[in-house]
């Protein structure tokens, strides 16, 4: 089964006062160009910092991460 | 450009100019004077020692940059630098690893230790080249 992850953080961020990718680095321990690595697709974060972005913008995982299976 | 990123162009520098500089005149001396003219291990010392101012001026820099720009100089690698270190470091040793074998093959072949040493020092230099260029290539994918 093959698929990749998608996610909505540079949407969740611009709704979080339009929180910088830099802001959201900090908060979640990780440099401003892993979190755009992350919104572009090309980084799948661990676990934890997955759970972490979660947290800073208070919502569920799956709100933030899903999977696209490729059919 | 990330602190990280910053910092392995520094390195891969030194290695092209300081390394790249000594190889490029051995080779130099090599054809003019033949095998004996390579000089004494000793020699390196010197080598070292440039390396070394190289890298205090240009780490400097980099960190003086750092400032102005205020980025936080977290010399800690995040979990994405990590991994893409972790990968680029294998693939450097499977090199350095390969070359190690073919110097040790020429040992048993007669090759002069001044020639083992340098060809030695040579893979370190490409391995480590090769670490830094994956690395960066990486950071910028």
């Amino acid at each position: 089964m093959s698929g990749r992850i998608t996610n909505r953080v540079r949407l969740l961020r611009f709704l979080a006062n339009e929180m910088t990718q830099a802001e959201l680095g900090r908060r979640i321990g990780v440099t401003r160009q892993t979190v755009a690595a992350i919104e572009a697709g090309k980084y799948a974060p661990t676990l934890e910092t997955a759970f972490r972005i979660a947290d800073v913008f208070g919502v569920a995982l799956d709100e933030v991460f899903g999977w696209e299976r490729d059919d | 450009m990330s602190f990280r990123e910053r910092t392995l162009w520094v390195a891969l520098l030194g290695n092209v100019l300081v390394w790249g500089g000594y190889f490029v005149w051995l080779a130099n001396r090599v054809a003019r004077g033949g095998l004996e003219a390579i000089p004494h291990p000793t020699f390196l010392i010197g080598v070292v020692v440039w390396l070394i101012i190289y890298s205090i001026l240009a780490a400097g820099l980099v960190q003086v940059l750092a400032r102005r720009e205020a980025q936080a100089i977290d010399r800690t690698l995040d979990e994405r630098e990590q991994v893409i270190a972790w990968r680029a470091g294998a693939t450097a040793y499977t090199l350095l690893s390969v070359f190690t074998l073919l110097i040790i093959g020429g040992l048993f072949t007669g090759w002069p230790s001044r020639v083992a040493i340098n060809a030695l020092l040579l893979a370190f230099v490409l391995a480590e080249s090769l670490r830094y260029t994956l690395e960066l290539r990486a950071l910028r994918a």
